[in-house]
């Protein structure tokens, strides 16, 4: 990645930081007039955790995203696409509805099972080194089974309202978030990422095969070990926390492969700053959409992904992706 | 400068023991499927050889990442690439140098592809690629699986020249460029050793006919077999 792009990024992720933080401006601005207390608490006690879950997640789908990519040697691999979100959605549902247990920690650890589940179960189906077609047919089939799983553990739920308590969450949300759930979602999501960068180098090592990078020295078993393992960690902790997000892991390394000519391995840290930037760019235009209701941003990131997506897999010759 | 004790892998290669001086070029000949490319796998540490393999002293098993491409580099027979990069970053994957990566585009005359994607080379000019990805850290022994194919008569033999005077393993098919090359054959036939020994008394032994099934006549290749070919013909 050139200086300059870099310079970008991050002035853009400061920027947005900011926005983030004081837009929508005028109720606030008054509030800060008259009582400056409750706005600040406003600011810290509302916004902050907002602000920090967008900018987390985000890092965390597209960095999940990057690696995942770079492991398959497929731009179309990602947290949602092959299940792992999905699946993350099924064990913290399964905890909370099924099992009973709803505190932060046991709905992360339900989460995180999934998601490690989903993942375990994609290697297994689509083998280390599926073609695009069998990587996506096997990611399809795992999120439309832990799709219905999910629906079939509310309908069994004890509590009459599962799904409607459930709704809002399953469709990713943001919004109301404390700081401790922040960092709930936060801190194992930012373990993951600070590990997964430290694989760049034997995912660029990849790009010339497994054969070449064994040669090299590097353990490919361990590294897609390593892979699994933190994508579950970190991206089941964010889903726990704020429900399924898709599309932000499949776009953000995509953009971020432009900025470092192509390496897999080295797009996964433009990749995750990438994909801070567009998750909060998504709550904010959540935000400031003018429909007088709160939109899911899942939602958002789906209406404005899936055309990608779907231009992607129209243009079969996905050389366009890389 | 190498040195294997009871190398193997399970099912593709049977423990061999090997000894290869410095600067010697070794070619491996062999049937296909008869562990020429198995051998060098082994001598890489990929798939989980068994066995001890030293360059230059230093036991594979366990050396730090940084010091092992110096010792050693390995081209596999495949020219395809998982992701398409420029040439120049794919030669520069390798663990060498800014300066060593020019040496080898220079060396391979890569020049005017430095700059392109490799995908959109042609399978000769990506081979030259892979090759110069190879050669550029400059490591104590090259591990190359039939570098010769896809590349033109002019640079089958500019390849051979740049790699004599190197410790190199290089498999191939063409029994005579192995043979007009190498200071030393080793010829492979079911995951074993079948011959071993400098180009000339290997070549002239029984060995080659018994393991591929041919014999010079007249100066060409011919099976052995005498329904198999045009030596039943009038």
């Amino acid at each position: 990645m050139s200086k300059r792009a870099g310079f970008l990024l991050w002035a853009l992720l400061v920027g947005i930081i900011a926005l983030s933080l004081f837009v929508p401006w005028g109720d606030l601005g008054a509030l800060f007039a008259t009582d400056s207390d409750l706005a600040f608490a406003v600011l810290v006690e509302l916004r902050l955790p907002r602000t920090l879950l967008a900018l987390i997640y985000g890092a965390m789908l597209a960095a999940a995203g990057a690696a995942v990519q770079a492991l398959f040697a497929n731009p179309l691999a990602s947290p949602d696409l092959t299940g792992t979100t999905s699946g993350a959605a099924l064990g913290a549902v399964v905890t909370a509805y099924l099992i009973g247990l709803s505190s932060p920690i046991a709905l992360s650890i339900g989460a995180v099972a999934g998601a490690l589940g989903a993942l375990l179960l994609l290697l297994a189906l689509a083998g280390p080194r599926a073609e695009t077609a069998t990587l996506l047919l096997a990611g399809l089939a795992i999120s439309a089974l832990a799709g219905a799983l999910t629906t079939l553990a509310l309908a069994l739920a004890p509590s009459p309202f599962a799904f409607y308590d459930a709704y809002d969450w399953l469709m990713g949300s943001l919004v109301d978030r404390s700081l401790a759930q922040s960092a709930f979602a936060g801190l194992p999501a930012a373990a993951a990422i600070l590990l997964l960068l430290r694989l760049a180098k034997p995912l660029d090592a990849l790009a010339l095969g497994e054969e070449v990078a064994e040669s090299m020295g590097h353990d490919i078993s361990r590294l897609r070990l390593r892979i699994v393992c933190l994508t579950a960690l970190g991206v089941g902790a964010c889903v726990a926390v704020c429900g399924a997000i898709g599309f932000v892991g499949l776009v953000a390394p995509i953009f971020a492969r432009r900025l470092t000519g192509g390496h897999p391995g080295r797009a996964i840290w433009p990749a995750a700053l990438i994909g801070a930037l567009l998750l909060a760019a998504a709550d904010l235009a959540v935000r400031a959409a003018p429909l007088g209701r709160t939109l899911p941003i899942g939602v958002v990131t789906a209406l404005l992904g899936a055309p990608f997506f779907l231009s992607l897999v129209a243009n079969m010759r996905w050389r366009i992706a890389r | 400068m190498i040195r294997a004790r009871d190398v193997a892998l399970p099912g593709r290669l049977e423990p061999l023991s090997l000894d290869i001086e410095e600067g010697r070029l070794v070619c491996l000949v062999g049937p296909n499927g008869s562990g020429k490319t198995s051998l060098l796998h082994a001598f890489a540490g990929i798939g989980a050889p068994a066995g001890e393999v030293e360059i230059a002293g230093v036991a594979l098993r366990g050396v730090p990442l940084a010091q092992r491409t110096r010792l050693l580099s390995f081209l596999p027979a495949s020219r395809e690439m998982r992701w398409p990069l420029v040439a120049r970053d794919v030669v520069a994957l390798g663990g060498a140098t800014r300066a060593q990566a020019k040496a080898a585009i220079d060396a391979l005359e890569l020049g005017p592809l430095a700059g392109r994607r490799i995908d959109r080379l042609s399978t000769g000019e990506r081979s030259r690629v892979l090759i110069a990805r190879a050669l550029a850290p400059e490591p104590a022994v090259l591990l190359l699986d039939e570098p010769t194919a896809n590349l033109d008569p002019l640079w089958q033999l500019k390849l051979m020249a740049m790699l004599h005077g190197r410790t190199a393993m290089v498999a191939m098919h063409d029994l005579d460029a192995a043979a007009a090359h190498a200071d030393r054959l080793i010829v492979m036939d079911r995951g074993r050793v079948a011959a071993d020994g400098p180009p000339n008394t290997v070549m002239a032994g029984p060995v080659i006919a018994a393991v591929f099934g041919i014999e010079k006549e007249g100066g060409r290749w011919r099976p052995l077999s005498p329904s198999a070919g045009p030596r039943s013909l009038p």
